[in-house]
């Protein structure tokens, strides 16, 4: 044992995780022996393996019996994992020599870490559709290419996400008579009229975690400055830049305006989501994964009790600003090297991110569709509310400034609480700022400052 | 072996005493002597949870480590907590368990309740603590205004003296394992004593002060030194209540580790952070042991 | 034994009628703050859905955790650890105390000075150590650091209880011509059966706290234990009123098995306390 090699133990203890997790997932593993090359096995059955940690598996059964049912000789297993474990996970299983055929990679999040273990997207793409770029928006596979540190693409992603974005009751809105505010000054306005009508009611709700207060600020900050988070995390600018300073400024005037309550920030996730749902909040800021709660049909499902769900981006402060937000490409599919059925996986790689599958995930409306001219149908989006919404969202999302990015260290241990220092009146935003680029410098978090 | 007390007196059990402890020295060589090793190892490294890929970067993370503010506050908060959960094993504990123990009405359940949530696992008081102290519509706010005191009402995570108060408060919750010492060690205090004390006219207060307090002594010790070694341990309290808020000013060691290491590609600091930490801990049961050594 | 209920040399206080009124009004008090966590939770586990919410979460799987499951992985996870400890430290503990050996003082200090090493200072080592020894995913993963951590206090407690023996029992059996491993077995490990069953459950009652080994070890949804769960069954709630009503009445059920252990375990966990850890 001693003597064991790093790349043994890793090997060792994946093997042991993934014989644990496939025996407990779906019985028995399959059985179609590896060794086979991809062109061999095009006529016999094939089992794909196929880890993730999205869409939710509800959808996921859906989309994978429908593909099953129309190609007879593939079957899908799925092993599907929790967000913040599966970045764990897979590279600890591909590492370990794990079979995998289809992996989902977070794209922001992932690409690097497992990026040595998955085939080029050009090794496979004879196997897609042709002009299957041309049939994805460019963005988001432009994003995932630039995001792999050699610069190749590694994954097709299926959409997009951004944030941030103010999600609004519009049934309590017009029983207030407030219009959807479009500037600050209209939020705090907003936030008046109905503190005064419904005192029980928070007017603007969000999560006061440290990790979303990077989201509010770099909206913020976008508005005047949409390129400054791009370039302040690939190593190009300062954490003390004068735009951020006055993004920290601008941040804590609306909780002196009135626009925001203090109370809020005591909020964890997903507590603010949940005042929302229940009524008990004007306007929640998040992320677009919540244009869900636009839709009737997902509402009623879960028994959300809110008639009309409206969206859009976050209220303009400076006099010069335009509404901003940043977005990144989400839900890379790849086919790591341990694959023995390229050519397969490829095909439904395409089913998801080009083919018919995407009609099947997308109404879910956690992610924009890459696919070009997606809508969701009337039955999704059944008010004037949450079609404008859902156009507000996607729009910003696809004119996005900058990538929807962070140093997740950085962002937990230094900026989140920098930022919440400024909004506690504990820190002048300068000093907060100045605080931010010499810890951004300091080498304790080594994807930083780079 | 055993031939006798004379025989064996001058005999060393050398052998046999290495079988008897084999299996602790099992335990230890695993996890403290090559656990310790495999630290001072990874501590010169920058790397992720897989350890491969590992960069050589000397000692640096150890400066890096030593001269984070937020790693120093962590010490420091560590160390205060142990503080607060150690007077208040001594006062209230003390208190609470000495009027147990006059035998009112119900006390078993009064017991139980007073231990219910030392008992329960941390991580889930702590989450159920920290949701009670949102602002608006939390517990403690809501329960102050109820009953005519919102003068008590605290923006809890919103500044720093009021984060401190919600720790102070969460951890005098969790005085259970004292209660049990000083309720278990009062049975064993002489009758008569207390009897004189009553026919001379002491107060039941004062009784309390002046004369059992110091009869429990050796309790106090007990206590403190459980109390200590646990406030060391403490990780889920913090992580689940207040999750180091305001702005990371109620960190302590157990968070800063646990953030470290699970960070990107910072294992290797971690372990530089965690082998800083072995180092104080070491030094603090060390010092208890000088100091109670000296009592035996 | 159950020294709580027995006869207390303070009981005499309660002669003292104002006094008694006063402690028991005071008591009453504080026992309502000390319960007004557990109310808090209760009242929010019943807000939309009522007593239906206890039973939904009972039986259905949360992010494939079944709360039923956690107690028993708990409990099995809590006897490992006990037993290791109950036979490393008894082991050790009669070997500290009845054998002379070169160096014995030194290397009992060397023992205890683990006293505080605190979990999370060693999970980088124990997550590297658990896959080399394979142990991911299993109960044993998360005894076997457990008890590492444990051993020192049991050690503490057991050669404290076995110098507070009287001597004479060991002579006799030397007489008879016993051997340390019959003394061992006949005379210590039954004359220290109070500090033993002290000592094994708070050894159970670690376990079931203890967030940070299983959190690290265990990966299968199957495995979770209950300090665990607290965790990972959060996100397979969504925000809507019900379901968050429905995340409190898991909450509520994660704290049953500690609360029925205390009630079985308590008279256990507070005997042998005495004779162990306030010794002069």
């Amino acid at each position: 044992m001693r003597t064991m090699g790093r790349g043994r133990l890793v090997a060792l203890a994946a093997g042991v995780l993934a014989t644990a997790l496939t025996t407990s997932a779906c019985g028995n593993s399959g059985g179609v022996g590896g060794g086979k090359t991809a062109a061999q096995d095009t006529s016999a059955k094939v089992t794909l393996e196929y880890w993730t940690w999205f869409p939710a598996q509800a959808t996921l059964d859906k989309v994978i019996s429908a593909y099953e049912a129309k190609n007879p000789n593939v079957t899908i297993k799925l092993h599907e994992y929790s967000n913040a474990d599966y970045q764990k996970q897979l590279p600890l299983a591909l590492n370990g020599g794990q079979k995998v055929d289809i992996a989902g990679v977070q794209v922001s999040a992932m690409t690097n870490t497992v990026r040595t273990q998955l085939r080029p997207v050009s090794s496979w793409e004879s196997n897609l559709p042709s002009g299957w770029r041309s049939q994805l928006e460019a963005k988001p596979v432009q994003q995932t290419e630039q995001i792999a540190s050699d610069k190749t693409l590694y994954s097709i992603p299926m959409g997009s996400i951004g944030s941030a974005f103010m999600y609004y009751n519009a049934a309590m809105l017009t029983k207030y008579g407030v219009a959807v505010p479009k500037t600050a000054a209209d939020l705090a306005a907003a936030a008046a009229k109905i503190k005064a009508a419904a005192p029980g009611v928070t007017p603007v709700v969000f999560a006061g975690d440290p990790y979303w207060q990077e989201e509010t600020l770099f909206t913020l900050v976008g508005q005047t400055s949409p390129g400054l988070s791009d370039t302040i995390l690939h190593g190009n600018g300062k954490w003390n830049d004068p735009a951020i300073v006055q993004g920290l400024t601008e941040y804590k005037s609306l909780f002196a305006s009135g626009a925001f309550d203090k109370s809020v920030l005591s909020l964890k996730a997903p507590r603010p989501t949940d005042l929302f749902t229940a009524g008990k909040a004007a306007f929640y800021i998040d992320g677009s994964w919540n244009d869900s709660l636009l839709s009737a049909a997902y509402r009623t499902a879960n028994k959300i009790g809110l008639a009309d769900v409206g969206a859009t981006t976050v209220p303009v402060v400076a006099a010069n600003g335009q509404p901003a937000a940043r977005a990144f490409a989400e839900g890379g599919l790849a086919i790591p090297k341990s694959s023995t059925h390229v050519d397969a996986a490829a095909k439904f790689i395409a089913y998801m991110t080009v083919g018919a599958g995407v009609d099947l995930w997308a109404p879910d409306l956690v992610l924009s569709p890459a696919k070009k001219g997606y809508t969701p149908s009337s039955a999704v989006l059944n008010s004037p509310a949450a079609t404008a919404g859902y156009t507000a969202v996607s729009t910003a999302i696809n004119n996005a400034g900058s990538s929807r990015d962070s140093q997740q260290d950085f962002l937990t241990q230094v900026e989140g609480n920098s930022i919440l220092d400024v909004l506690n009146g504990t820190k002048t935003p300068q000093a907060a700022a100045d605080y931010m680029q010499s810890e951004w410098a300091s080498g304790r978090y080594p994807h930083g400052g780079k | 072996m055993g031939s006798g007390v004379e025989a064996r007196k001058g005999r060393s059990d050398g052998l046999v005493a290495l079988l008897f402890l084999i299996p602790l020295l099992f335990f230890y060589g695993l996890y403290y002597l090559y656990a310790f090793g495999f630290l001072a190892q990874v501590s010169r490294q920058r790397v992720s949870l897989t350890f491969v890929n590992a960069v050589n970067v000397g000692w640096d993370n150890f400066r890096l480590v030593a001269t984070d503010p937020l790693f120093r506050r962590s010490v420091l908060n560590t160390l205060l907590f142990a503080g607060i959960s150690i007077c208040a094993a001594l006062t209230v504990g003390f208190l609470l368990a000495m009027m147990i123990s006059t035998g009112v009405r119900g006390r078993k359940l009064l017991y139980g309740i007073f231990l219910l949530p030392s008992l329960i696992p941390l991580s889930l008081f702590a989450t159920v603590f920290g949701q009670m102290l949102e602002t608006k519509d939390g517990a403690f706010n809501s329960l102050f205004r109820a009953v005519g005191l919102p003068g008590l009402q605290q923006d809890w995570l919103g500044n720093t003296g009021s984060g401190y108060a919600a720790v102070a408060i969460l951890l005098v919750y969790l005085i259970g394992l004292p209660i049990m010492y000083y309720t278990s060690d009062v049975t064993s205090i002489n009758l008569s004593l207390i009897e004189s004390a009553t026919i001379d006219g002491a107060g039941t207060w004062q009784i309390f002060r002046l004369m059992l307090f110091p009869l429990l002594r050796n309790t106090h010790k007990t206590v403190i030194l459980s109390v200590l070694l646990g406030s060391f341990r403490a990780f889920d309290v913090i992580f689940f209540s207040t999750g180091g808020q305001p702005g990371g000013r109620t960190s302590i060691t157990g968070t800063y580790i646990y953030n470290a290491a699970l960070g990107n590609d910072r294992v290797g600091y971690a372990a530089a952070a965690s082998l800083i930490v072995l180092v104080i801990a070491l030094l603090i049961s060390f010092g208890q042991l000088l100091l109670t050594r000296k009592d035996r | 034994m159950a020294r709580v209920q027995e006869a207390n040399p303070l009981e005499i206080l309660r002669r003292r009628r104002i006094d008694a009124t006063v402690m028991q009004v005071l008591l009453l008090v504080l026992a309502l703050w000390w319960l007004f966590p557990l109310i808090t939770v209760i009242r929010q586990s019943l807000q939309v859905g009522g007593f239906g919410n206890y039973a939904h979460v009972l039986s259905t799987t949360l992010n494939g955790v079944f709360l039923p499951r956690t107690f028993l992985n708990s409990f099995v996870v809590a006897l490992l650890h006990a037993f290791f400890v109950l036979a490393a430290g008894s082991m050790a503990g009669y070997a500290f105390s009845r054998l002379r050996f070169r160096g014995r003082e030194l290397a009992y200090y060397l023992v205890l000075v683990f006293l505080a090493v605190p979990a999370t200072a060693v999970i980088v080592p124990v997550y590297f150590l658990t896959g080399k020894l394979g142990l991911f995913n299993s109960y044993l993963g998360v005894a076997l650091p457990e008890a590492a951590l444990t051993l020192p206090f049991a050690v503490l407690l057991l050669r404290n209880y076995a110098d507070g023996i009287d001597g004479s029992f060991f002579e006799a059996a030397s007489i008879d011509g016993a051997g340390h491993f019959r003394m061992f077995t006949s005379i210590f490990l039954p004359l220290s059966r109070p500090t033993l069953i002290n000592l094994g459950t708070l050894c159970i009652m670690w376990s079931f706290q203890d967030f940070i080994f299983p959190s690290l070890i265990i990966k299968s949804p199957q495995l979770t234990t209950a300090a665990q769960a607290v965790q990972t069954i959060r996100s397979a709630f969504s925000p809507t009123p019900q379901q968050t009503a429905q995340f409190f009445a898991a909450l509520v059920l994660l704290a049953v098995p500690a609360v029925v252990l205390i009630v079985i375990g308590l008279r256990w966990m507070t005997m042998g306390l005495t004779s162990g850890g306030a010794k002069e």
